[in-house]
């Protein structure tokens, strides 16, 4: 169920039935049933750790604000923060940093064999993990009061194991979940209506691109050496459209999913792709890892108010964490490092300028993301530059290595058509952000789509969803 | 909410019928050069082979143009089952399409598969009650589940459909009257060697068997002469202990059938041990079991001699 959106939303419709027959102070019960229930389908051994983690940071919670001097606050938060982390850690990075420090020392001669102990990763654990860390902090520094009681209990687990929001975020605020818990999420046609939108528009994004484009770039980058250097370069585009449209669908069906129960969630992603610099790109990808980023660690380290030289150091500390959060890998630290590295160069743009200079730098900022992308997607820093290489010395247009770039869609005479199709519904997605970005429909609201484009996407997911395909690329993180 | 509910409905109805209007009537868009409206739009044809990928690869049009009388059809699918087959066969004749002779592809894995249909362009060629009858037979004996049905019935050749104008000119350049024009290279010994093996199978499937019985059934209601043909494999087919049992089940079967044929035209099964093809000569095949280029200009030039020879 957790990695099939259909299953997921099937899962939801008996959810609605049941939460809405209820009344309004016993939703939240019935919430935290489902989100068990759902954690429960994909990972019955670990939902005792994730329910363990939030019942800790709970109790950590009421420590803190209970807390008389500001030093026992800061050993609460340490003490709700430290072993949450201590898991994280154990669970997806120890390997990482294992192998990492026995390579280092066989590099020096030294032969140590590292202890691996390839543990299963709990579902949402990255997720899971800041929103309890943010809920801490925010009542170390006074943002918020702390859960009480067996109803608090309930809500602040129900708010973690949000069953739309566990997979792949977002990174929703405890603050703006939970007041909405406690008021009794009601059905609002208004918000039912706007979580129907952005369903619609998450399942067009996933199952007509996200999809469409995964076999392609799974063939391409599986194995570069084996396809002319168009084919890479076709396979670092179609990766970034397929990453963008993969998590920002998944965070459109999310957020939708939350309003259908009656719970506003902010939007995730802001037609990141239209951003004329890093610093832009920044502020409309990722919305929720990138302000939770900026709110716990760039502004506690110091922020902008710091000399120079340390706040690059800041800016860089955020990015290759942001790198880390990731994956436990080298190539999303260096995916981190490149984006660290441009940010700290990066001036923030002039709003008024001409259409041929905005253009010129929408294009670079997505030139720029799509080659760090390469380094996120690749299996190793050794295969991202084989493939780098290989879009470079192996590029031509020659019409055989054109065909041979289209083949790997389908392998047979029926790839030029999905290539075309593929390329078809990557021009409406751009038309329709571009009249999000540029347009009047950005005065309509965030998840505004007219008549045309919800007709479009609905058939278009219909007939040309590819559902075959599971699982979220984020879900990975 | 109201809009987007009527929007939703309205997209969902109109989605509906387009599926019923592609899978009545997308048959009936400008034919090209390969599958069965092609084959139907030719009204006749002499010889019509109807076979997989075996046929595909394994028989030039040029050489049976020159070396058989009259015109001939390659009627290929990717993994065409004897099942399938006999429904084609059926539903080119009812729509009038005249044959002298049938030629039939014998390659047992085909016949020895659960029943199932592995290319979708075979309902791009044929009406909806077609497809209902394919797919109560995938369902019937494969179990073929809900996700089947809706690829099946609902997201099948879109693709292709809405790049109709520039799809269809590019794959039709690559055949003429069924026959592919493209010209794949041989291998190595070391590379048919490297390649793993096709596996094995429990003995033949029953409604294939019946699929075989079916076409013998309608060469005989409609005078056709009946030729079974296996296409060369690569020696190292032959050395197979697996392939060699369904092999031998297949021949069985068909030989069955020449002892039940009642029909006016003649019935012949031809094998590749029967042609002097050098089933060791790594370069006239692409894999095991499909021929190169090379391969299939000298098969199908003996295989014009053995069926001359007959006549």
């Amino acid at each position: 169920m957790t990695s099939n959106i259909m299953l997921t939303l099937a899962f939801l419709a008996g959810v609605l039935a049941v939460y809405y027959l209820t009344p309004r102070a016993g939703r939240r019960w019935i919430l935290l049933a489902a989100s068990l229930l759902f954690y429960l389908s994909a990972d019955p051994r670990l939902l005792l750790l994730a329910a363990g983690s939030a019942l800790w940071s709970f109790a950590a919670g009421i420590g803190t604000e209970g807390a008389g001097t500001r030093g026992q606050k800061k050993a609460w938060l340490l003490a709700a923060v430290l072993p949450v982390l201590l898991v994280l850690f154990v669970l997806k990075y120890f390997d990482f940093f294992a192998e990492s420090v026995g390579s280092l020392l066989a590099y020096a001669g030294l032969s140590v064999s590292a202890p691996v102990l390839r543990l299963a990763l709990p579902l949402g654990i990255s997720y899971y993990t800041f929103k309890l860390i943010s809920y801490n902090a925010d009542i170390y520094l006074g943002k918020r009061e702390a859960e009480k009681g067996i109803s608090g209990c309930g809500a602040y687990l129900a708010y973690v194991l949000f069953f739309p929001q566990i997979v792949s975020g977002p990174i929703q605020r405890s603050e703006e979940f939970l007041s909405q818990l406690h008021a009794g999420p009601g059905y609002d046609s208004g918000l039912f209506a706007e979580g129907m939108q952005r369903i619609v528009l998450g399942l067009f994004k996933k199952m007509v691109i996200a999809n469409r484009l995964s076999g392609y770039v799974d063939a391409v980058f599986g194995a570069p050496e084996s396809y002319p250097g168009l084919a890479c370069v076709l396979a670092a585009f179609f990766y970034s459209f397929q990453l963008y449209c993969d998590f920002s669908g998944y965070s459109d069906i999310a957020v939708g999913m939350g309003n259908l129960l009656g719970i506003r969630c902010g939007r995730n992603f802001d037609c990141p792709y239209f951003s004329r610099g890093i610093k832009e790109f920044w502020s409309r990808w990722h919305i929720s890892l990138s302000s939770w980023l900026r709110d716990y660690i760039y502004i506690p380290l110091g922020g902008n108010r710091v000399s120079a030289v340390r706040r690059g150091v800041n800016v860089l500390t955020v990015f290759l964490i942001s790198g880390l959060w990731h994956g436990a890998g080298w190539t999303f630290i260096i995916w981190g490092g490149i984006h660290g590295v441009w940010n700290l160069f990066a001036r923030k743009k002039a709003p008024g300028c001409g259409p041929v200079r905005k253009i010129w730098q929408t294009l670079v900022t997505f030139l720029g993301v799509t080659l760090g992308w390469v380094f996120f997607r690749a299996e190793s820093f050794g295969a991202a530059l084989t493939f780098l290489k290989r879009a470079v010395t192996g590029f031509s247009l020659s019409y055989l290595d054109i065909q041979n770039s289209i083949l790997p869609f389908t392998g047979d005479n029926t790839c030029a058509a999905y290539f075309l199709t593929a390329c078809g519904f990557l021009f409406l997605l751009f038309l329709y952000e571009r009249g999000r970005v540029y347009g009047k429909t950005r005065d309509r609201g965030e998840t505004y789509l007219s008549v045309f484009w919800l007709a479009v996407m609905t058939v278009s997911t219909v007939l040309f969803g590819v559902f075959g395909v599971s699982g979220f690329l984020y879900a990975n993180f | 909410m109201k809009r987007i509910l009527l929007t939703i409905a309205g997209a969902l109805l109109a989605a509906l019928l387009l599926v019923l209007v592609k899978n009545e009537y997308a048959r009936l868009l400008p034919v090209s050069t390969y599958g069965m409206q092609a084959a139907i739009a030719q009204g006749e044809t002499e010889n019509l082979f109807i076979g997989s990928s075996m046929f595909r690869q394994g028989l030039s049009i040029d050489v049976l143009e020159e070396g058989l009388p009259g015109s001939s059809y390659i009627l290929s699918y990717n993994g065409n089952q004897p099942a399938l087959m006999a429904m084609e066969l059926e539903y080119m004749l009812e729509e009038g399409l005249e044959v002298k002779s049938l030629y039939i592809d014998l390659y047992p894995y085909t016949a020895a598969a659960d029943p199932w249909l592995s290319d979708t362009k075979l309902l791009l060629d044929t009406d909806l009650d077609f497809k209902l009858r394919a797919w109560e037979l995938m369902r019937r004996s494969s179990g073929a589940s809900f996700s089947d049905f809706y690829e099946f019935f609902v997201t099948a050749n879109n693709e292709q459909l809405l790049t109709y104008p520039v799809n269809n000119a590019l794959v039709s350049s690559q055949f003429r009257n069924g026959g592919t024009l493209l010209e794949q290279a041989g291998r190595t010994r070391e590379e048919l060697y490297a390649l793993g093996t096709l596996g094995s199978r429990d003995g033949l499937n029953e409604a294939q068997v019946e699929g075989y019985r079916r076409l013998a059934a309608l060469a005989e209601e409609y005078d056709l002469n009946l030729y079974f043909l296996e296409t060369p494999k690569y020696e190292r087919m032959y050395a197979d202990e697996d392939y060699l049992e369904l092999y031998g089940l297949c021949l069985e079967t068909v030989r069955g059938l020449e002892k039940e044929w009642n029909g006016k035209g003649s019935f012949r099964i031809i094998c590749a041990e029967d042609l002097d093809f050098d089933s060791s000569d790594a370069g006239n095949f692409q894999d095991l079991i499909h021929l190169s280029a090379a391969g299939r200009t000298e098969y199908t030039r003996l295989l014009c001699g053995a069926v001359k020879s007959e006549e």
